[in-house]
């Protein structure tokens, strides 16, 4: 029992610095990290990031809280983005899980999917599904934004994988 | 396509998706008044503090490169200031050669900074008061200016204040020279912020934006204050010897917060 709690008291303590390291990007290195009004998301990068690492069940957990986290900058849709990043690192996690992702280059893939579809659900349900603004946004901004994070993704993956916390 | 159900649901997976999803649409649905107060408390408690650092952290960058910059003009003008000396001095010497009398009456002076601490109390403001008198050394008729340049001079001095004329005041006069063609003339308070100036002769040549300065002519307002520049020039109508020429000075006169007393060492 004494091993159980103890791993949940490590999962929320991982879940509190992933969330504080959110808050102090978005507080702090937004607009540093900004190219000619292309964004790093950097949130998109760390729920895909911790779903190929931990799975499913963690993939949803760190995207609903970290989609949280966001949605207090839009109020109106308060839970619309947790929503959506919970299902992204669900359907990631799932992925690993089924498809055994090895490759840098397929995590890459999942990686710029994940912020189009991101993008891609977001504005379509907070538009009341206009294609055309929808499709303007991801053409304008997402499509670049995924490409610019999957680079930083990349970089990311290629990094020699150290001795993870056990999250689960 | 039973792999991609098979990655969306696999056995009691949905289970783990159910409870964020309850959570979400329960957000989601609430009202929107309630939405955004819990908005506002939870950037209250986690967002704010980084912002509000974040923000000193600009504000600490800009008043450092501020601090830079006006240290770099600070060197430019003591440069300038100590090439002005050289050429004063110069001057100074040539004059002793020419055997001119030295015109260099005010030229030691002692600044009493001051804050202005009210108004006259009218709906146009002439005179204003300083928390400066006569413990300070201020004296009757000594020049006021700011970084902008003349603003009056003393008329009244008291124990710990004194009243200034502002150089809008009808009774203000002042002895002025236009810089660039040294054409004198008298400024005077006019309609609004603007000033008169009086006393130019149509043949004379003053034109839009001189720079007009005092003169040191009358004895009052030491040579070389800046009054302004010259905003309009009229007034050539038929029987009138002298144009119209309206100043606009640097001073914002409805804005004046710290002033600086000159006293000449010389003028006792």
């Amino acid at each position: 029992m004494a091993l159980g709690k103890n791993l949940i008291y490590q999962k929320i303590l991982f879940l509190a610095l992933i969330l504080f390291l959110i808050v102090l990007y978005q507080s702090f290195f937004l607009e540093l990290f900004k190219i000619n009004g292309v964004k790093f998301d950097l949130p998109i990068l760390v729920i895909v990031y911790l779903a190929i690492l931990k799975g499913s069940k963690d993939g949803a957990l760190f995207g609903f809280w970290v989609g949280l986290i966001l949605d207090i900058f839009t109020p109106h849709f308060l839970g619309l983005g947790a929503l959506i990043k919970c299902f992204i690192g669900f359907s990631v996690g799932n992925f690993k899980e089924t498809l055994f992702l090895e490759s840098i280059f397929s995590k890459v893939i999942i990686l710029f999917l994940s912020v189009l579809f991101n993008d891609l659900l977001y504005y379509l349900l907070s538009t009341g599904f206009d294609l055309q603004k929808t499709f303007e946004v991801l053409w304008y901004s997402s499509f670049l934004s995924g490409l610019y994070t999957s680079l930083w993704g990349f970089i990311l993956f290629i990094l020699p994988k150290r001795t993870s916390i056990k999250l689960t | 396509m039973s792999w991609i159900k098979s990655f969306l649901i696999r056995g009691n997976k949905k289970q783990v998706l159910l409870p964020y999803l309850v959570f979400s649409l329960l957000l989601l649905v609430l009202p929107n008044s309630y939405k955004r107060e819990i908005s506002d408390l939870t950037f209250t408690f986690v967002y704010s503090p980084f912002y509000q650092l974040n923000f000193k952290l600009r504000e600490l960058y800009q008043v450092s490169q501020e601090n830079k910059r006006l240290s770099e003009a600070l060197i430019q003008l003591k440069l300038e200031n100590l090439k002005a000396k050289e050429e004063s001095l110069e001057n100074l010497r040539l004059r002793e050669l020419l055997q001119f009398k030295s015109k260099s009456e005010y030229s030691e002076f002692k600044v009493i900074p001051a804050e202005v601490v009210a108004l006259e109390p009218n709906r146009k403001s002439y005179t204003v008061m300083l928390d400066i008198g006569e413990k300070e050394g201020v004296k009757k008729n000594l020049p006021v200016i700011n970084m902008k340049g003349l603003v009056g001079k003393v008329t009244e001095v008291k124990k710990g204040s004194c009243w200034v004329e502002l150089l809008l005041h009808p009774n203000c006069r002042v002895a002025v020279l236009a810089q660039r063609s040294r054409v004198h003339g008298i400024i005077r308070g006019s309609e609004g912020n603007l000033l008169r100036l009086d006393n130019v002769p149509f043949e004379e040549d003053v034109k839009v934006d001189d720079k007009i300065i005092s003169s040191g002519l009358g004895g009052v307002f030491p040579a070389g204050l800046e009054i302004g520049k010259v905003k309009k020039v009229g007034g050539e109508k038929e029987g009138e010897f002298f144009k119209s020429i309206l100043v606009k000075s640097g001073v914002d006169f409805n804005q004046l917060e710290e002033l600086f007393v000159l006293e000449s060492e010389k003028r006792d």
